[in-house]
């Protein structure tokens, strides 16, 4: 009897010790999936070769293959997004996209050589909250933390930012939400709102003086 | 009875003879002024408490009880919209008006003009000097918060600053790494886990909540200053530091309100995400107060939402 508690203890440590184990390495490859995304952001667009318009286009690739965009606009929508018809959605998700990439491509610019580093990972039960330093223009260092999930093919996509604690898809939903539903909850008319504020530059950054 | 009558009139006469030989001078009047403040703040203290023990998801639902009700039910998740916790949202969105209108005419030009005219080096003093004015307000919330480490960092400064630093001239102190850490008392409740109330919007002062507008009659509660200095350099102090700070944020504030859609919504919910990142001290997890909202709560599944 007490041979075979000692069996199960045994195996159950295995157990234990295994499931902490991989999902240690599990946690580590969301940070290095972070870590290969910088690397592959630097090669393909840090290059001074390349025209504004091919840069864009491959910002914009590299940004809708490691980021949720589309479960990112569908959040920010918040309950809005039930009601709203598929074209509407559509045409959401792509000023989204637009939105992302004026308000960031600049930033990137910008960013694209700090000092970026890794400093946990932290594995949630859906996610990963993956944690960085990143050394910003002025000397400071700022924490950014990546909210990372698994998609159903093993790779990761990027579902949230944090930047000293400003959520990326938090800030976007306060506000969304808010104005439609000062529109009734009509996602067209903010859609109309939205692509104006694109065509006059709004979201881009101002450089600073 | 008549015994007791008299025996209350001697206590009267007694204390007024005690006030004469003070002169009815500064302790008194201190004292006076404390108590006056202390019930105030009591009063106050009893109106938050009665505010956050209310739900918040009872509050969103009232809000949002007119809109489509089928997924106000299903989505108000307190931690989804806790950025939106406004009752008095009409209230709010007046003020923020005025502040705005107040800000356009006033405080964006003359900080502007601030900028403008005095350079960088000078503005660095006067920020370093009014921070270390501070000083014990900070020192007082560290040590509120149980925080030894940073009540050191604190007074280090202080010391540091008066002396090398010429009163506070300079800041000597971030140079050899005891960097500016602000802590007022709304921070202090919120790492004892008082929940922050519904949002307010002060007039003049911005934004705010219950909670931080509690913290903030503490903090002047607790500043020596309040009692020694005259109130016109108390009032001078706080213009020059608004000032101050807004000739820092012209272009921040500016991009802010052009990238937009509803401003207002916009500041709302970065006040709360800022406050909860200050109350927690940049760390993500370890302490977190029970009030807070996590960052990436766990609920809150985008693909739920997504169809």
């Amino acid at each position: 009897m007490k041979r075979l508690i000692s069996l199960t203890t045994a195996l159950f440590m295995g157990a234990a010790l295994s499931l902490v184990l991989s999902q240690a390495t599990r946690a580590d490859d969301a940070g290095q999936f972070l870590v290969a995304l910088q690397g592959k952001a630097l090669t393909h667009l840090a290059n001074n070769d390349i025209s504004e318009d091919e840069r864009e286009t491959r910002f914009r690739a590299l940004m809708s293959e490691n980021f949720d965009l589309d479960g990112i606009a569908s959040f920010v929508i918040g309950k809005y997004w039930r009601n709203a018809d598929e074209a509407a959605r559509r045409e959401f998700k792509q000023i989204f996209e637009d939105i992302m990439v004026q308000r960031f491509l600049p930033t990137f610019n910008n960013y694209a050589g700090a000092a970026f580093k890794i400093t946990k990972v932290t594995p949630k039960q859906d996610f990963y909250i993956v944690f960085s330093d990143v050394k910003t223009e002025n000397g400071e260092t700022a924490q950014v933390l990546w909210r990372v999930e698994k998609k159903a093919d093993a790779s990761f996509v990027i579902t949230d930012v944090a930047a000293e604690g400003i959520s990326l898809r938090n800030t976007y939903r306060s506000d969304y939400t808010s104005a439609l539903k000062s529109v009734d909850g009509n996602l067209a008319t903010l859609n109309q709102k939205l692509r104006e504020k694109i065509k006059a530059g709004d979201f881009a950054p101002k450089t600073n003086s | 009875m008549q015994n007791f009558r008299n025996s209350g009139e001697a206590l009267v006469n007694n204390n007024k003879d005690r006030r004469n030989v003070v002169g009815l001078g500064i302790l008194s009047e201190i004292n006076s002024r404390l108590i006056n403040r202390v019930t105030a703040l009591a009063a106050v203290a009893v109106l938050v408490a009665g505010c956050a023990s209310q739900p918040n998801s009872a509050l969103q639902d009232d809000a949002s009880s007119n809109q489509d009700d089928q997924w106000a039910q299903a989505d108000a998740s307190p931690t989804v919209e806790a950025g939106d916790n406004d009752p008095i949202e009409s209230v709010n969105r007046f003020i923020f008006g005025f502040n705005k209108v107040a800000d356009t005419l006033i405080f964006k030009p003359v900080a502007q003009g601030y900028r403008f005219v005095v350079p960088e080096p000078v503005r660095d003093v006067v920020r370093n000097f009014i921070r270390n004015t501070y000083t014990p307000v900070i020192l007082a919330n560290d040590l509120l918060q149980g925080d030894i480490a940073k009540a050191e960092n604190t007074f280090a400064r202080f010391l540091i600053n008066t002396t090398l630093g010429a009163g506070g001239l300079a800041d000597v102190a971030d140079v050899v790494g005891h960097s500016y850490v602000k802590e007022d008392f709304g921070q202090t409740l919120g790492t004892w886990g008082v929940s922050e109330g519904p949002y307010l919007v002060l007039p003049i002062l911005g934004p705010s909540n219950v909670r931080d507008g509690v913290g903030m009659i503490a903090d002047t509660l607790m500043d020596p200053l309040t009692y020694i200095a005259r109130t016109e350099v108390l009032i001078g102090r706080r213009v020059a530091d608004g000032i101050d700070t807004r000739s820092r944020n012209i272009e921040t504030v500016e991009e802010l309100e052009r990238d937009s859609i509803d401003f207002y919504a916009r500041v709302r919910s970065l006040y709360h995400q800022k406050r909860e990142n200050e109350i927690n001290d940049g760390e993500y997890e370890p302490t977190q107060a029970p009030g807070l909202t996590e960052i990436f709560p766990e609920d809150d599944q985008v693909s739920d939402l997504a169809n």
